[in-house]
């Protein structure tokens, strides 16, 4: 496990990453820029391996953006039909 | 209902930027700050709770420690001495003394002459050697002989060669074209295990992955139709198992039947 030590040193240092964080989110975008649901996922996995972290909790917590009262994140939704939602596939 | 969620999941996923992201993930890394500082200062307190009780039985469970120790090394040791005597003993049966040592050296070149590479450099010294034979030849038939045997050794090593680049083009050729059937399963399968996607209330990033990443009967089903799988009608013949929770799964196979 993390320790808090690691974890404060992670988010002073967190800026560094940024380009090759951003490097991994915008190499799994589709052709029309968007970040496909499946690949959320994928994208969350490569920052933890990244930064060498476990990033099982963050995904969770990012899932609860509403609970966790962060308005302008709102990662959470409810069932979805992607039979209908098809063009953004 | 239903049209409200597909409604936010485009909103979703289109205003999912990576400045929104990674502001998320740096809240979450300070959230868990806390989350970890908390965790610590609990399992301290535990673990000097438990260290303090210990303290009283520690020098006892220790003998105890040693005296196990002392018991398993001994019973170690002497299995360990058993199996010894044993291999030896199935070395010296088994082994024949002609094929201890040399012998792997000499399978090994064997191997190696066998193969391609092996032939190439044995008809390489051959050909050096009749070369130099050649040098020390005097009479005319003896080079005519020694000269008509370096131009087919020459020949052999030219075929070898030729052989191995047909060998090498041929299967690049062969690897190119399974790469490019498995490229057109690939983006078949994807195309179609992406169709359609269950998610509830409580759906997670990994069960998404999950859904959109198998293919559901249905969607199988859609493969079948537009790629006309059910022409034939051997095709169609489905086997039809009779189960029985009593018997043997090999059996109820045997008990299966064409519909």
């Amino acid at each position: 496990m993390i320790s808090a030590d690691q974890l404060k040193e992670l988010i002073s240092n967190i800026d560094n990453y940024e380009s090759d964080l951003r490097d991994i989110f915008l190499n799994n975008l589709n052709d029309d820029e968007i970040l496909n649901p499946e690949l959320i996922n994928s994208v969350l996995d490569e920052w933890g391996m990244t930064l060498g972290i476990d990033i099982s909790a963050a995904k969770e917590w990012l899932q609860e953006g509403n609970e966790n009262g962060v308005e302008e994140i709102n990662y959470q939704y409810g069932s979805i039909s992607y039979h209908q939602a098809k063009p953004i596939l | 209902m239903a049209a409200s969620h597909i409604i936010k999941l485009n909103q979703f996923c289109r205003n999912l930027t990576f400045e929104k992201l990674f502001r998320g993930f740096q809240l979450w890394l300070q959230q868990n700050i806390e989350n970890v500082q908390s965790e610590n200062r609990v399992e301290q307190e535990q673990n000097e709770g438990m260290s303090n009780r210990e303290e009283g039985e520690e020098p006892k469970r220790k003998e105890s420690q040693y005296e196990n120790q002392y018991e398993s090394d001994r019973m170690a040791g002497s299995i360990l001495a058993v199996e010894r005597d044993e291999k030896a003993e199935s070395s010296r049966k088994i082994i024949p003394a002609d094929k201890k040592i040399g012998a792997a050296s000499g399978e090994e070149l064997e191997k190696s002459q066998f193969s391609a590479d092996g032939m190439k450099i044995a008809l390489q010294e051959t050909i050096h050697k009749y070369e130099k034979l050649l040098r020390d030849c005097k009479t005319e038939i003896e080079k005519k002989v020694i000269t008509g045997s370096i131009d087919s050794l020459k020949q052999q090593l030219a075929d070898l060669e030729a052989k191995e680049v047909a060998n090498d083009t041929s299967r690049k050729n062969r690897e190119k074209f399974h790469k490019k059937i498995l490229q057109a399963l690939k983006d078949i399968f994807e195309y179609y295990s992406k169709q359609h996607c269950r998610v509830g209330v409580y759906t997670t990033f990994d069960t998404i992955k999950h859904e959109l990443d198998i293919l559901s009967l249905g969607e199988f089903s859609f493969i079948v139709r537009d790629f006309q799988l059910l022409r034939r009608k051997e095709d169609r013949a489905v086997n039809e198992i009779s189960y029985s929770p009593f018997s043997h799964p090999s059996s109820n196979l045997e008990n299966s039947r064409n519909i």
